[in-house]
């Protein structure tokens, strides 16, 4: 609820600060290109990763220092704590790092982050960076056409800069003209009172901006211009230092457990380090005025000595904390536990199956058929039908014509979540069973295994056909949804077929049933590439969306021969005695060209 | 001539190929049987259905047990 008209109110607020403040409007305005920017800059940097980058963080975080030092040297780089936190949280998903370099890391890109107000308020408001701005962004844009992934990231990290570059200007611009409609250092509250406050106003920021930074270039601007104390400048730097950790939890919402133990850490790290420095605050001033004085920063630059607090303010919270992260870790990795996973589980493979070759053989076949009934979910759901509508006696040609509009089904979760942990059951399974088992059995495992290799395969191929399939089956070209339907309906009928083999009441026949099923899929097969070349030649259908058909008709085909092999396998593995004399009467090759002529 | 049977059998039960070759004779002909049971129940569905689609693939089905009896006989008639 709350959520819902979060967006909504921002967005009234926003429209009526527009409407009442041009200069409103051109700090927003700044923001907006500042947060467009770090998009863009993150988006650069992606492309980078998946080699070099990855390559560097497993090398880089061996020990805490290490980590450390990766934290604020990639987040000084990347200009983004929160693109250092998402890859990190990356590698800890993937077990290349543990939890405490992860937190490590996490620690040192606290103090990265801090080298933005640096960025800000040692160069960005000395020069006009504009000027830089504008070439970064026509070289980077110039760049982003370019069509080599290097040239295309490097394109965006420049026109990331030129977009920070260019909101800070514009934020810059704004508060000058703001200052002199309104003096906001009136409003400059003295004392704690003001340090809550205005911390309270950081926090704030940051959770509405999503950004630390944005934050911070805002407050330094603004101090620039002599808008806020400096006091409540420091106060603002500890609220939105607070705040990111609210963008953390918010980000890790989705994440799994690995991702939120991370922002944990994170929160934790954010709520010491704003704490104490709220309560030394007075400390914290006097440190600031003597480095500044030793660096040579004026007694009135109170944008330098801001980040200068930023900086010492992080340093002091991450060596109060690094002593404490062992005991962190433990605590985080008892407070988020692994949830039950909803991964569908194995019904039938447990460890007293696997005393006796027949019964392993049997609950491995049962386990199969679990999955296979799974997979077949996924299947009718991917084309549009539900399983009790393929196992039903319902019309399939009617019922496609009702419903033209496919949902979509997120097939991948679906593998994870029905197929992943069963499948993975059953390899792990088989490969325990012991190999003095008589052959026959060890014969019948190995089919199997084979089996459900090829249930995955038809998902796979399923999830490829998806893709098209939704775009193409709403076509205003008639004849182009036209023959995505045909898929739909050719895969729907092969489903409710091998479900009726399947459910066959005399066992001894389905082998051979299956002989009429091969050749309908080969002739389909023919048929439907005919149609689509007919549609090329004829110019009903662009060629690039006959190509598209010509790939999704081999899908199709690679589903439906997936799912006739995963049965002729499942029944060879069944009745040994009876299936040896049905298997004597399959139709060979040559005979089934045979029956295909005549019928032609 | 009870002697001569007898004999028979006792070789019968002595040759392994042959007991398996009868063994798979009587599971063809088990086969068979079964498709021409199924055979005749596709006739029927074949003649009770009006859609144009639905009675090709019958009749394909029909087609294909066709050719599957049809080489069942043949390999019990080569045993």
């Amino acid at each position: 609820m709350f959520k819902k008209i979060l967006l909504p109110s921002i967005f009234i607020i926003l429209a009526y600060g527009f409407w009442i403040s041009p200069d409103f409007k051109q700090i927003s305005a700044g923001v907006a290109i500042f947060l467009f920017g770090m998009l863009s800059l993150e988006q650069g940097f992606r492309a980078f990763t998946g080699g070099a980058l990855e390559k560097i963080l497993r090398h880089t975080t061996g020990s805490l220092w290490k980590s450390l030092g990766f934290g604020v040297m990639s987040t000084t780089i990347l200009q983004s704590s929160s693109l250092v936190s998402v890859i990190t949280i990356s590698f800890l998903s993937a077990g290349l790092i543990g939890l405490a370099a992860g937190i490590g890391i996490i620690f040192g890109a606290n103090l990265g982050t801090t080298t933005g107000a640096w960025l800000v308020a040692g160069f960005g408001l000395k020069v006009k960076i504009s000027a830089y701005a504008m070439p970064m962004l026509v070289f980077g844009v110039l760049l982003i056409f370019q069509k080599s992934k290097a040239l295309n990231g490097i394109g965006y990290i420049l026109a990331g800069l030129g977009f920070l570059f260019l909101g800070i200007h514009y934020m810059k611009e704004g508060f000058e003209a703001f200052k002199d409609t309104i003096d906001l250092s009136a409003f400059a509250i003295p004392g704690y009172r003001g340090l809550f406050i205005y911390t309270g106003i950081g926090i704030f920021a940051t959770v509405v901006m999503q950004s630390s930074h944005a934050t911070l270039v805002l407050i330094i601007t603004a101090l620039a211009a002599q808008q806020i104390s400096y006091e409540n400048g420091l106060a603002l730097a500890i609220g939105a230092n607070v705040g990111t950790t609210i963008t953390a939890i918010i980000g890790s919402l989705s994440a799994n457990i690995q991702g939120k133990r991370l922002a944990g850490a994170h929160m934790i790290f954010n709520l010491v380090t704003g704490f104490i420095a709220i309560l030394f605050i007075h400390q914290f001033v006097q440190i600031v005025d003597v480095v500044s004085a030793y660096v040579g920063i004026d007694d009135d630059d109170y944008t330098l000595k801001l980040a200068v607090f930023h900086t010492i303010f992080n340093l002091v919270g991450i060596i109060v904390m690094i002593p404490f992260i062992n005991m962190m870790v433990r605590w985080l990795e008892t407070t988020f536990k692994e949830k039950e996973s909803p991964v569908e589980q194995a019904n039938f493979l447990n460890d007293s199956a696997l005393e006796f070759a027949d019964t392993a053989v049997e609950a491995v076949r049962m386990e199969t058929l679990h999955l296979y009934d799974n997979a077949i979910e996924i299947i009718a759901n991917t084309i549009g039908f539900s399983k009790s509508e393929i196992n039903s006696d319902s019309d399939l040609k009617q019922l496609l014509i009702t419903r033209k509009k496919i949902p979509e089904v997120d097939v991948e979760a679906r593998y994870d979540k029905n197929i992943k942990g069963i499948y993975s059951a059953i390899i792990a399974f088989i490969s325990q069973v012991r190999f003095n088992w008589q052959l026959e059995q060890s014969a019948d495992l190995h089919w199997l295994r084979r089996a459900n290799r090829n249930i995955v395969e038809a998902i796979k191929s399923t999830k490829h056909l998806q893709k098209n399939l939704l775009t193409f089956s709403q076509s205003y070209n008639q004849h182009a949804s036209g023959e995505y339907q045909n898929i739909r309906l050719n895969l729907a009928i092969l489903l409710r077929e091998l479900e009726d083999i399947r459910h066959e009441p005399d066992p001894d026949i389905k082998i051979l049933s299956m002989d009429e099923i091969k050749i309908t899929i080969g002739e389909a097969d023919e048929k439907q590439n005919n149609a689509i070349d007919e549609l090329i030649r004829s110019g009903k259908v662009v060629p690039e969306t006959g190509t598209s058909l010509i790939n999704d008709s081999a899908y199709l085909l690679d589903i439906k021969s997936n799912l006739v092999q995963f049965f002729e396998t499942l029944f060879v593995a069944q009745e040994r005695e009876i299936t040896k004399a049905e298997r004597k009467l399959v139709l060979d090759d040559d005979e089934i060209t045979e029956i295909r002529s005549v019928s032609e | 001539m009870k002697q001569k049977k007898l004999l028979e059998k006792l070789k019968a039960f002595f040759d392994s190929d042959a007991r398996e070759r009868n063994k798979q004779k009587s599971d063809i002909k088990d086969i068979l049987k079964k498709l021409k049971k199924k055979e005749r129940n596709l006739k029927e569905k074949f003649d009770a259905e009006d859609d144009v689609d639905k009675r090709n693939r019958i009749q394909q089905k029909i087609d294909v047990i066709y050719a599957q009896r049809k080489k069942g006989i043949k390999l019990i008639k080569e045993q």
